[in-house]
């Protein structure tokens, strides 16, 4: 039995009223899991541009087997890996990131709204990209298991494991902010 | 055969420090994973990490300036700019409306 997330909208993962309105309306979804790969706001950006590109000269390839949604996400997270690959062969200094972080959204959040999002992405350092994406797909995207498994190529209990372990991770940070 | 239960103490001690032993176990026994599930849940997480992860407001007129601008990649950026110029507008407003 598929188990889906108690707030997932079945529907919207399946149904594409116009497959480029579609593909535009998952747009913040493509950035949210690139973001969350390569830590970067302007990289995130290129990630979404890029899939966007690969989605649509691949278009032919999409078989159905899985929710248009998925597949997408699946593109956004291979495009983002790779791009996170290239970087780190660059040799840039990962804490070079840390001041980029804060950017993208950044400007226009409150102070309190700033403070927390630091102390978030101080968590989410502590994981690694998998698990950032595996994190993002379920508590974010709303993700059934077995769509993030499709979606990472990765086993149903590797998912769920390692989405425990974040959750504790990252809960431990979140329980200074009630 | 019955088999023996593992408490959720144990559950957690194996998430914690041996988290390859629950991945075997949760392939074994899948209807436990539902019990870590609850013992890890985190109310507000996702509402946290939309709002860390959030897209500038202005994510699809970047987007499209960096098609534009994508020398490399003509043929497919314009493509794309061509292809979406009416649903980008169109998933602005929208997007406006998912921020507010």
């Amino acid at each position: 039995m598929t188990e889906t997330h108690p707030e997932a909208d079945v529907t919207a993962l399946n149904v594409a009223p116009s497959l480029d309105q579609a593909v535009i309306e998952l747009s913040p979804s493509i950035y949210r899991v690139a973001l969350s790969i390569l830590r970067d706001p302007a990289l995130a950006e290129d990630a979404v541009q890029e899939t966007l590109i690969r989605v649509w000269t691949n278009l032919e390839r999409f078989r159905g087997d899985a929710p248009f949604r998925v597949w997408v996400l699946r593109i956004a997270h291979n495009v983002s890996v790779s791009m996170g690959r290239k970087r780190r062969d660059q040799a840039v200094d990962p804490h070079d990131l840390s001041e980029v972080k804060a950017s993208g959204a950044g400007a226009e959040r409150t102070a309190e709204g700033r403070a927390m999002v630091g102390e978030l992405w101080e968590a989410l350092d502590q994981l690694d990209p998998l698990s950032r994406a595996i994190v993002v797909l379920r508590e974010v995207e709303l993700f059934a298991y077995e769509d993030i498994a499709s979606a990472l190529d990765i086993p149903l209990a590797t998912v769920k494991t390692r989405l425990f372990r974040a959750r504790r991770s990252l809960a431990t940070k979140l329980e200074t902010w009630r | 055969m019955s088999r023996r239960v593992p408490s959720d103490r144990q559950l957690l001690a194996w998430l914690d420090r041996n988290p390859s032993r629950l991945e075997r176990h949760l392939e074994m026994y899948p209807d436990d994973a539902a019990r870590v599930e609850v013992l890890t849940e985190a109310p507000s997480l996702g509402a946290q990490l939309r709002e860390t992860l959030r897209p500038p407001s202005d994510l699809l007129d970047r987007l499209t300036m960096g098609a534009r601008s994508d020398e490399s990649r003509r043929d497919a950026t314009e493509l794309i700019v061509e292809l979406f110029g009416t649903a980008w507008r169109t998933a602005a407003v929208l997007f406006t409306d998912e921020e507010t």
